[in-house]
C-alpha cells in the first residue's frame, strides 16, 4: 500500500504542468459604457451604421490570432461613441496606455497648435536657427528645415533599431545625439521613417514655446479636450520624446481624432491651424517602405479617403471625414513585429460598415 | 564504536557521499552488510524536535557549528530538463522548452548536516503561437539547510531542519515584449525533509522535499509606464533589489522534490542519477502571478 501511495505521489509529479488560460474575455458585444468624459453614446443603427459588419470586426479581435494581443478597439461616428470593447480586460477602458509611434501624429498637431499660435512662423524655417549650439561641423545639417522633420526627410543615419534605445539611455542632450549621426543623403530629399526626426520637431516646439512638449501639449491639447490622465516620456535632458511613448486612455485617444475631424476646432473655437492641418493630412511624401503614403507625422490612406496614426502592435487612429468616422484600436505596445496586427483588415470592415 | 576515522581508511572501498554524512557519528561503526539497527535516545530526539519546530516558526537561518573532526563532500550535477514559465503580467499562456544547469553541492557533516548548494540553469522558451524559442530565462539561486537527524535505522533514515533559498529568476519575452525584462527573485525561508532507503550494498534511493514557508520577493512593476527598463548594469541591480515585498505561501510558494539513486561505478567515486521537481508562484500585491514549473532529471558526481 505504501508503495502504491509513492507511486501516486511520484506520477502526480511527474504530470504536472501549467495550462494555458485564454488570452481575451469572452466577446460580450459592443454597446459602449456610460461615463461622465463628455461622450455622447449611441448604436450602429441611430448613425447609420451596420450593426452585423460592425459585430464582425469586433469578432475578430475578440477571437482572431491575428489580432492576439488587442486592448481596444472603439468607433466614434457623428461626433458619438458608437461601439467600444476591451478584449484583454475590461479596465483597460479606464487605463492608460503607450501609443507608441501614433505619438508622432500628436506632436504633428502640436506644431499645428505652435503655428496656430504664432509661435512658429514658417516650417521651412532651419532647425540651426532655432538651436544652433547642438551641430557639429557638417554643414549638410544645417540645412535641416522644420518640414524636412516633419516628413522624415532629416537624411540623418538614425536607425529605429538600434538608436531609438540609444536615445533614451544618452545621458547628454538626446538632440546633440540624433544631430551627431551621420548625414546620410541630403536634408529634403528621400524619406525615411526613424524616430529621431520628431525628437528634433518636439526641441523645436520647445524652443519657440518656452515649454517642453508635453507642458505645452497639456495646457494647449489635453485641457481643452477634458484630457485629465496622460503621461509622455522625456528623454534624460528633459526634451519630450517626440516620436513615442505618450500614454493615453483609448476614449481620450477618440478625442483627439474628433478633433481632427472637426477641423481642429473643439467646442467651436479652434485650436489647430487648420492651413497646417490640411497639410499635415495630405500626401507629402512616400514612405521608404510598402510606398506608403505620408504626410507630417500621418499616414494617408487614399483607398478609405482618409488618413491614421499608426504604432507599435498594430495600434491605429483612423480619421475619415467623409464618413465623419473615428476609430480608435489599441494593442499590447511592445510585441515584436511578428505579432503585429492586420490594421487595413479593421479599418476597411468598419468603414464598410458606415451607409 | 569506530571513529569517523575509519571512515577515511585505505581499507574502505567506496567513496563517501551526503548520504553518508546522515549515519555520522552513530551509523560510523554500523557495517553496512550486516545492517545493524541502531538504536537512538527518545528523550535526544524529543530535544531535537523542540528546536527544529521553534526554528521553523522563527523562520530562523540556522548557522551550523562545524565539529573540528566534521566530513566534507562536494558533488556536481549536470541538469537537463523541461522548463514552464507563466508570466500573467505579460499574458496568461505558458512558456515551455529545454532548461539545462549546473549545480554545485557543499556538505559538512558531523552530528547533524550543514549543507550548501549554488546552481544556474539557463532555458529558451516557447508558447503555442511561436515557432521559434526567442524566450530566454536564466536562474540563478544558492540554498543553505541545516538538518537534525529524526530517526535512523540500518535501511531508512530521515533528517529534518530548516532551509534558506535565494533565487534570481529573470525572463526577457523579445516577441511578445521587446521593451523590458521580467523577474521573480526571492529569498525564502522553509523546511527541507530528506528520506534514505538503503536499496542494496552500494545502492541509496534518496528522497528530498523542500517548501518555502516565509519569503521575501520582488517582480517589476505590472504596469510600467515607461518604454524601456534602466538596462544599465547599475540599472538591473537596483531593480532586482528594490521594492521586495515579503509574505507567506500565499503570495510566494517554492515547493522542491528531488529524488537520487546513487550507486558506485568503481569503488572511488559515488555518481547519482537524479529527478527534481521545481515549483514557484509569486504574486505580489500589485502584480499578476508568476508561476515556473521545472521537471529535471540530472547526473551527479560525488568527490570529496
Amino acid at each position: 500500500m505504501k508503495k502504491v501511495n509513492l507511486l501516486i505521489v511520484m506520477l502526480s509529479v511527474l504530470s504536472s504542468c501549467m495550462k494555458d488560460e485564454p488570452f481575451k474575455t469572452a466577446y460580450r458585444g459592443f454597446e459602449p459604457s456610460v461615463m461622465n468624459d463628455g461622450w455622447e453614446i449611441s448604436n450602429p443603427e441611430n448613425e447609420n451604421m451596420d450593426g452585423s459588419i460592425l459585430d464582425q470586426a469586433y469578432m475578430l479581435v475578440h477571437s482572431d490570432d491575428r489580432y492576439l494581443m488587442a486592448r481596444s478597439l472603439l468607433v466614434f461616428r457623428n461626433n458619438k461613441l458608437v461601439a467600444e470593447a476591451y478584449p484583454y480586460d475590461a479596465a483597460d477602458i479606464d487605463a492608460i496606455q503607450n501609443i507608441q509611434s501614433c505619438t508622432k501624429s500628436i506632436t504633428s498637431i502640436m506644431t499645428g497648435i505652435a503655428v496656430h499660435e504664432g509661435k512658429i512662423d514658417s516650417l521651412t524655417e532651419k532647425l540651426f536657427s532655432i538651436y544652433p549650439e547642438y551641430f557639429d561641423q557638417d554643414i549638410h545639417k544645417r540645412t535641416i528645415s522644420i518640414e524636412d522633420a516633419l516628413t522624415m526627410r532629416t537624411g540623418l543615419g538614425f536607425d529605429n533599431g538600434t538608436h531609438t534605445l540609444e536615445l533614451y539611455k544618452t545621458n547628454s542632450s538626446s538632440i546633440a545625439y540624433v544631430l551627431s549621426l551621420e548625414s546620410v543623403y541630403p536634408s529634403g530629399m528621400i524619406m525615411k521613417y526613424k524616430d529621431g526626426d520628431p525628437q528634433l520637431v518636439s526641441k523645436a516646439i520647445e524652443m519657440k514655446t518656452g515649454k517642453k512638449l508635453s507642458d505645452y501639449a497639456n495646457e494647449k491639447l489635453f485641457s481643452p479636450l477634458g484630457i485629465t490622465e496622460w503621461k509622455w516620456e522625456s528623454a534624460k535632458d528633459g526634451t519630450t520624446f517626440g516620436a513615442v511613448s505618450l500614454f493615453l486612455k483609448p476614449r481620450d485617444f477618440g478625442k483627439i481624432g474628433q478633433l481632427l475631424l472637426q477641423n481642429g476646432k473643439w467646442d467651436n473655437i479652434s485650436i489647430i491651424d487648420s492651413t497646417y492641418l490640411s497639410l499635415a493630412t495630405s500626401i507629402k511624401v512616400t514612405a521608404d517602405f510598402n510606398e506608403a503614403q505620408y504626410g507630417y507625422y500621418f499616414w494617408i490612406l487614399p483607398a478609405f479617403e482618409g488618413y491614421a496614426a499608426e504604432g507599435h502592435g498594430g495600434q491605429f487612429l483612423l480619421v475619415v471625414p467623409p464618413k465623419k468616422l473615428v476609430v480608435v484600436y489599441t494593442a499590447w505596445p511592445y510585441t515584436s513585429g511578428d505579432f503585429f496586427d492586420q490594421a487595413s483588415e479593421l479599418m476597411s470592415i468598419i468603414i464598410n460598415s458606415c451607409n | 564504536m569506530k571513529t569517523l576515522n575509519n571512515f577515511k581508511s585505505k581499507s574502505m572501498k567506496i567513496s563517501l557521499t551526503f548520504v553518508d554524512l546522515f549515519l555520522l557519528p552513530e551509523m560510523a561503526g554500523a557495517s553496512r552488510v550486516s545492517r545493524t539497527i541502531v538504536s537512538y535516545n527518545t528523550k535526544n530526539l524529543n530535544m531535537k524536535r523542540s528546536i527544529i519546530i521553534l526554528f521553523l516558526l522563527l523562520g530562523a537561518n540556522v548557522f551550523a557549528q562545524v565539529p573540528v573532526n566534521s566530513l566534507q563532500r562536494n558533488s556536481l550535477q549536470l541538469i537537463f530538463g523541461v522548463n514552464q514559465l507563466k508570466e500573467e503580467n505579460l499574458h496568461a499562456k505558458v512558456h515551455s522548452g529545454l532548461i539545462t544547469g549546473i549545480s554545485y553541492q557543499h556538505c559538512l557533516g558531523s552530528k547533524n548536516i550543514s549543507d550548501f548548494d549554488i546552481s544556474i540553469k539557463w532555458s529558451r522558451a516557447k508558447t503555442a503561437y511561436e515557432d521559434l524559442s526567442a524566450t530566454a530565462n536564466a536562474h540563478l539561486s544558492g540554498s543553505y539547510r541545516y538538518l537534525f537527524k529524526i530517526f535512523n535505522l540500518s535501511e531508512i533514515s530521515y533528517v529534518l531542519g530548516p532551509q534558506i533559498n535565494m533565487q534570481y529568476n529573470v525572463s526577457v519575452y523579445p516577441n511578445w515584449d521587446e521593451s523590458h525584462l521580467y523577474w521573480a527573485n526571492h529569498i525564502d525561508l522553509g523546511t527541507d525533509n530528506i528520506l534514505l532507503y538503503r536499496l542494496s550494498e552500494s545502492g541509496i534511493l534518496f528522497f528530498d522535499l523542500r517548501f518555502s514557508i516565509f519569503s521575501a520577493f520582488n517582480q517589476p512593476e505590472y504596469n510600467r509606464m515607461y518604454k524601456y527598463d534602466d538596462s544599465t548594469f547599475e540599472g538591473i541591480v537596483k531593480n532586482f533589489h528594490s521594492d521586495y515585498e515579503f509574505g507567506s505561501v500565499n503570495k510566494a510558494f517554492r515547493l522542491a522534490i528531488h529524488m537520487e539513486y546513487q550507486f558506485h561505478l568503481n569503488p572511488k567515486c559515488t555518481q547519482a542519477l537524479c529527478y527534481s521537481y521545481d515549483y514557484l508562484r509569486i504574486k505580489g500585491n500589485e502584480n499578476l502571478p508568476f508561476q515556473n514549473n521545472i521537471h529535471q532529471v540530472g547526473f551527479k558526481i560525488y568527490f570529496r
